[in-house]
């Protein structure tokens, strides 16, 4: 026997312990850190339970006039309450008692609106840390696409930020998942503050984990030479019910088209699910049965509202390429700047851009979307929640109540253009910074977002579902797939799926 | 025995311990390999047997997802579409680059200048590929559509058109990898001595008979490189995929690792995204094993 082989050091020991090292590293990763946090308060008693002055008396009766619910699915889940506290003219401060050491926490998100977006972030932050120099928030921006990807891999290593921006419809999976904090105690009351559909989002089990923060929808943005040009005036703010009918806004596309100013009638931001928001609930229809455990979109109102998008692409109403370019920067607005289009249903976050790029190209207006027997429109926005582990839970609900306050809130929406979430400002003049004659539009078109849409986007199997719906549309938009096999389609892989994976509650 | 007892003579024992010397030197990497890369490929294979949804505990569930595999329709599209665009870019590619590369090696004017030109886009970055290809294919003002209308030829729609989203890709695949391959082949071509040239050329052998008997018998290794390298990364193909056409229009363009990213982020189904993962992983180890198998045996390094 040699000297090397009979070596106490085989090549299998070595590998073996090599082994042996990394199962011990990846066992050490997964443990998360070894600060792994358990609450520390200063104070051991739970944090008060009050709601700040301006916002304790939220619940409100009457229904803004200008709504119109026709049917129980499409009933505005806004009109459930009317603001009667006045602002506060200064955030009022916290009653709960705070950590006195310097610590350092992390509110993870992105920014959507540009500039003026970051800089009413900024000005938020260097207002709490005016209140309160030893709790400093960093609010870490991470890219919108990869946002809650990113959260996802934070959490499953233990190592998420102490707050971030979340998305509606994985609020409930989340909280059922018991990964976000529970705000029921620390923010009472809060659940009645805001738009009641966006307060539904946020709910897990008669539980709050989340806020609404920011929402928006979009409404029909036109040129006002090109509407000039086939003699069609716009509906006013005011005149909710005389918005085009889908048979109306068709036959203004082929008028627009035969007029042949502009190469297509409309551009859109429709593509990623926001239609379903506007034309199929508008239409009557929905897209799951009540006890959410089926597909109700292959229905005569939801072919309906199918055959209507169908047309946008058959008729050449609309560029077939936005439909698929939501992840491309400006392509749903870019062709109405260009004057490539005479119309375009797009967001009223879109404003600051379109104002920087048309300039005094042409005079441009906003009016209604679309719609079949109601108005209806979608809800967008994302909530702020609070991660379960962090180590300060009550520094945390602090700084929600301070970002969540009138004041701030008002400073936010101003600067951004985004719609107010809370009932009160919802009530108020707002003073947008870029076109705030628009604004009044998307404030009444935020009215309507409707009850049943609100159930459907706090499903915890939306994710799956809307990816099966978004494919089966863009078969329809790109491939010529009709409305009716498209509504059966998504009917027969969406059920599969709901069958799969049902609703947490339905487990 | 007592001999066993004896001390070892110093040669030997130095010996010893010189043998832990290499296994230092490659402990870190093997560590990382197992914690980065086997650590994970083991664990993916144990997920695929589990119903998980990233943050909730994985429930066992036997072979379900392998069996719901056989009967999705994105996922048989989406190995239909691995495999044409595996097809549709590795050989064209080999092919062509091979040409290119024959007249690089050639001592042409400018040849230097002709080289960065076709390796540029190597150095350009996938997601900065892929960006300008979509400006560039987009309905309907992108600028080849705009090409086609000095023809009279209508705007076609390229990556949202079912039947041309997957060529449109594996185009910007073409333009993109082209170069690497050329500079591949040029290596093995610098390889092969100028003297065997020069005999044949005294033989008589024409052009053609000296790239078919001693060109490409030759350059097998890089050939065998080349095509298992290849079929590797367009198995793994994602990016491009993603950001022109997102797998779609529907899932018209959906390949193996799109569909992973789907079932994984999209709809929160990890463990049906590991099933999708372990047959990527074994189509891969398979098509590499037959590949090696048919043709390492007529290599002559």
């Amino acid at each position: 026997m040699s000297a090397l082989s009979s070596s106490r050091f085989s090549r299998r020991s070595v590998l073996v312990g090599l082994a042996g090292s990394a199962a011990a590293v990846l066992l050490a990763a997964c443990g998360g850190p070894a600060s792994t946090p358990e609450p520390t308060k200063p104070a051991a008693a739970p944090a008060p339970t009050q709601a700040p002055a301006a916002t304790q008396a939220p619940a409100a009766t009457q229904a803004p006039a200008a709504t119109k619910p026709a049917a129980e699915a499409t009933k505005p889940a806004a009109e459930a309450a009317k603001p009667t506290a006045a602002l506060a003219p200064t955030v009022a401060a916290t009653t709960r008692p705070l950590t006195k050491e310097k610590i350092h926490l992390v509110f993870q998100g992105h920014v959507a609106g540009g500039q003026d977006e970051q800089n009413a972030y900024d000005n938020t932050l260097d207002a709490w840390h005016k209140e309160h120099p030893n709790i400093e928030i960093e609010y870490a921006v991470v890219a919108d696409p990869e946002r809650i990807q990113k959260v996802t891999a934070q959490v499953a290593a233990n190592q998420a930020p102490d707050m971030w921006r979340h998305n509606h419809n994985v609020v409930r999976l989340w909280a059922s998942q018991g990964h976000l904090l529970d705000l029921s105690d620390r923010l009472k009351g809060y659940d009645k503050l805001f738009l009641a559909a966006l307060a539904q989002c946020c709910t897990f089990k008669g539980k709050l984990y989340a806020l609404p923060h920011t929402t928006d929808t979009s409404a029909l943005f036109y040129r006002t030479d090109a509407l000039d040009a086939i003699g069609v005036k716009a509906p006013a703010a005011n005149e909710m019910e005389k918005s085009w009918t889908f048979e109306q806004f068709g036959d203004i596309c082929d008028k627009l088209l035969k007029l042949g100013k502009q190469q297509y009638a409309f551009t859109h931001n429709q593509g990623g699910g926001r239609w379903l928001a506007h034309f199929l609930y508008g239409a009557g229809g929905k897209i799951v049965t009540d006890d959410h455990t089926k597909i109700a979109i292959n229905s005569p109102e939801g072919i309906r509202a199918l055959q209507f998008v169908k047309n946008w692409t058959d008729k050449k109403w609309a560029p077939v390429s936005v439909w698929t370019m939501a992840s491309m920067r400006n392509a749903d607005t870019d062709p109405f700047c260009q004057g490539t289009t005479s119309m375009g249903l797009l967001g009223q976050w879109n404003i600051t851009y379109l104002s920087d790029q048309i300039k005094n190209s042409f005079q441009w207006n906003v009016t209604f979307a679309p719609r079949d027997k109601v108005q209806s429109t979608s809800m967008g926005g994302t909530p702020i929640v609070i991660w379960a582990k962090t180590k300060y839970p009550d520094e945390c609900a602090a700084f929600f109540e301070f970002f969540e306050s009138p004041p701030m809130l008002r400073m936010f929406d101003e600067m951004a253009n985004y719609l107010p979430v809370r009932l009160d400002l919802a009530a108020q003049k707002i003073n947008y910074k870029t076109r705030p004659d628009l604004m009044a539009w998307f404030q009444e078109q935020i009215k309507t977002i409707p009850t049943a849409w609100a159930d459907w986007v706090g499903l915890t199997y939306n994710s799956g579902v809307s990816t099966i719906i978004n494919e089966e549309t863009t078969k329809m938009m790109s491939a010529g797939q009709s409305a009716e096999d498209t509504a059966k389609n998504i009917e027969t892989r969406g059920n599969k799926f709901i069958a799969d994976n049902p609703d947490v509650e339905k487990k | 025995m007592a001999s066993s007892a004896l001390p070892l003579p110093r040669r030997h024992r130095r010996l010893q311990q010189r043998q832990w010397i290499p296994y230092v030197f490659i402990a870190p990497n093997i560590l990382l390999f197992m914690v980065f890369v086997l650590g994970p490929v083991v664990f993916s294979f144990a997920m695929s047997f589990t119903k998980w949804e990233a943050l909730s505990p994985g429930v066992f569930i036997g072979l379900k997802n392998y069996v719901d595999l056989l009967s999705d329709d994105v996922f048989i599209t989406a190995v239909r579409n691995t495999i044409l665009y595996s097809i549709g870019t590795v050989l064209p590619i080999l092919a062509v680059s091979l040409g290119v590369a024959l007249m690089l090696d050639a001592r042409l004017r400018g040849r230097t200048v002709f080289r960065v030109v076709i390796y540029l886009p190597v150095v350009i970055s996938w997601v900065a590929g892929s960006v300008i290809w979509r400006l560039i294919f987009i309905h309907p003002y992108g600028v080849l559509n705009n090409m086609l209308s000095w023809f009279g030829i209508p705007p076609q729609l390229w990556t949202n058109d079912p039947y041309l989203a997957l060529p449109s890709i594996m185009f910007l695949t073409f333009w993109k990898n082209l170069g690497f391959n050329t500079i591949i082949w040029l290596a093995g071509l610098q390889t092969i001595p100028a003297s065997l040239y020069e005999a044949a050329m005294i033989d008589g052998a024409n052009r053609r008979q000296v790239f078919w008997r001693i060109t490409l018998p030759l350059l097998a290794p890089t050939t065998l490189f080349g095509l298992v390298t290849g079929v590797i990364g367009s198995f793994e193909v994602f990016v491009p995929v993603y950001l022109m056409t997102g797998g779609g229009p529907g899932y018209a363009s959906m390949v193996l690792v799109m569909a992973i990213y789907r079932s994984a982020f999209q709809m929160y189904q990890m463990g049906y995204a590991s099933a999708i993962a372990a047959v990527l992983f074994f189509m891969i180890l398979v098509v590499s094993w037959l590949q090696i198998k048919l043709f390492g045996r007529e290599v002559q390094y």
